[in-house]
């Protein structure tokens, strides 16, 4: 039959797990360098899915939009575009009219 | 209370079975859920869940006390590679390549859905290899029949259609997927050391992407699929010397013709598993020293197994993409292909434009853009030297680019150019289109050769002036 896991420091020891990295092995011995870190297993009744996920959208959009695409992507990629779709557009337009009579 | 019951139950040797098999926990959480937990191998089924919560708080509360002990190897402990010893038979010599790679991989807990890209990118060469194998079985390599076979394809074989949509279609999905893959690593500075091998490696992977899709487009025999192949081969006889007999050797002929299209179809049935096999390795590299993160800092103190949390990440992303590539497949089939590949190949007539396939504009545009035959092929050429001196030409020590302000917009700058380059590649070749490409295709270089090294200790200047003020 099963029994309580033991208390105290030989409990912390035997549930603080720290996995040695395997695939940086890869079925050999890594010389030197040794590369720790720590893996956790969540407990489903420490999570709801998604927590706040949607909590306080309006904001998290916002600092979204101001982040990435209000001072970079539209001025260094959206408007570089439309600027050259509207230049190309523009001259071609203007040498049909050249040429029209 | 409910932890007496069960102990009271378990000392009747033939009740304490029973137990076990009904519930390996407390009956409250669904049994898949458990299994996945492995609470019976943690000991933990004998607990109340008030109790189970304690524990588990407890634990979390020593292993971040511990975290200041991280580097005393006494604390590390070699584990099983996976938990459950239901799994047990992945940790056979042959199967635990799956444990190490896809089940207990550790993956930093902070990465994104653009992380989602290089799985998609594997599903989408899985798709082109499936679906490929079944319309080989009803295709026919020769000039008088390409073209019929493929229409009997459509027309008669039972969901040809299906087949013959899902692999064009396939074809642009997987180049979809691979660039924004490509841009996620420029941006977050994926490249960087030590994963240049893994770059290095996925630039192999693009060049054997790009081979198989020009040579797959041949196959239809088309006009744009026969005119296509006349004129990327004819760049061979740039060479100089050698140029025109290798040109020559790649036709078997005189010009394209049916021992071109034979071959064609050879090596596009082989460089698939060439891809397959390069993409493992590129895995394997990978896994050397792990992913890369959003920050762009050392993810080791803080990782989860690939499974089960990435896996449902990417399941999600895999959903969405069945879902954007439906609406290809299913609504606008031809949308991204070119309606002169529905005429037969005709050598006496050559189309009012040539254009390759989409994902091949940007590459086009910058070989049009050089007016001399041997430099357009050089510049291609230098397109992908480039790309592989890539993670030796970045000067900066900060990786990725959410702490590197200018770095951000430069390569929001890149992603316009690219974009711009591949409209420029399907426009005729007049004013103002040759001088707006050849713009975009200096700036091209210019970004790789000039602004990536410099920007390093621009940056660096620049953010501690910012700290001062």
């Amino acid at each position: 039959s099963r029994q309580r896991p033991p208390e105290g420091e030989a409990e912390t020891e035997r549930v603080f797990k720290a996995r040695k990295r395997h695939s940086s092995t890869m079925g050999k011995q890594q010389v030197g360098m040794r590369l720790k870190e720590v893996v956790y297993t969540l407990s489903p009744f420490e999570q709801n899915v998604m927590a706040g996920l949607f909590k306080d959208i309006p904001h998290k959009v916002m600092h979204h939009l101001k982040q990435n695409v209000l001072f970079d992507a539209i001025p260094f990629c959206v408007l570089p575009i439309a600027g050259i779709g509207w230049f190309c557009s523009d001259y071609i337009e203007k040498e049909k009219q050249h040429h029209r009579y | 209370m409910r932890a007496n019951k069960k102990a009271f139950l378990t000392s009747f040797p033939f009740l304490s079975d029973l137990v076990s098999k009904t519930s390996s926990g407390s009956g409250i959480l669904p049994r898949p859920m458990e299994i996945l937990l492995s609470q019976k191998d943690k000991g933990y089924d004998l607990l109340s869940n008030e109790d189970r919560i304690q524990m588990e708080r407890k634990e979390l509360a020593k292993r971040f006390v511990k975290a200041e002990n991280l580097y005393d190897p006494k604390h590390l402990e070699d584990r099983p590679s996976t938990g459950s010893k239901r799994l047990s038979v992945l940790n056979q010599p042959g199967l635990s390549i799956v444990t190490d790679h896809l089940i207990d991989y550790p993956a930093p807990v902070n990465i994104n859905y653009f992380w989602s890209f290089g799985s998609l990118a594997g599903i989408c060469l899985g798709v082109q290899i499936a679906t490929g194998i079944f319309l080989a079985m009803h295709y026919t390599p020769h000039i008088d029949l390409a073209f019929l076979s493929v229409e009997h394809i459509m027309r008669d074989v039972e969901g040809g259609w299906l087949l013959r949509y899902l692999h064009a279609n396939g074809a642009s999905m997987f180049f979809i997927m691979v660039y924004i893959h490509i841009f996620r690593g420029l941006y977050y500075a994926s490249y960087v050391s030590p994963r240049e091998a893994v770059w290095c490696i996925g630039v192999v992977i693009l060049l054997l992407m790009i081979l198989t899709a020009f040579i797959g487009y041949v196959l239809p025999w088309g006009q744009m699929s026969f005119w296509g192949a006349t004129v990327i081969t004819s760049l061979a006889s740039a060479i100089p010397i050698a140029g025109d007999s290798i040109v020559t050797w790649l036709w078997g002929g005189f010009s394209v013709d049916n021992a071109t299209l034979n071959r064609f179809f050879s090596l596009h049935y082989l460089f698939p598993f060439i891809i397959a096999g390069a993409s493992i390795v590129h895995i394997a590299a990978l896994h050397q020293y792990g992913s890369n993160n959003p920050l762009g800092l050392d993810a080791s103190v803080d990782k989860m197994s690939f499974y089960p949390y990435c896996f449902v990440k990417d399941l999600v992303a895999w959903v969405s993409f069945g879902i954007f590539f439906s609406v290809f497949v299913y609504f606008a089939p031809n949308f991204l292909g070119h309606p002169d590949n529905y005429i037969p190949a005709n050598p006496m007539s050559t189309p009012a434009h040539i254009v390759p396939e989409w994902y091949f504009l940007w590459v086009y545009a910058i070989l049009r853009s050089i007016p001399n035959k041997l430099g357009g092929v050089a510049a291609i050429l230098a397109v992908f030297v480039c790309l592989l001196a890539l993670p030796w030409l970045q000067t900066s020590e900060v990786r990725s680019s959410l702490f590197r302000p200018i770095h951000k917009k430069l390569f929001w700058l890149l992603l316009a150019d690219c974009l711009i380059l591949g409209w420029i590649g399907m426009k005729p070749v007049e004013t103002p289109y040759v001088e707006v490409g050849q713009i975009a295709s200096v700036y091209f270089f210019v970004h790789f050769l000039v602004f990536t090294p410099i920007l390093g200790r621009l940056e660096a200047k620049y953010l501690r002036n910012l700290g001062k003020a």
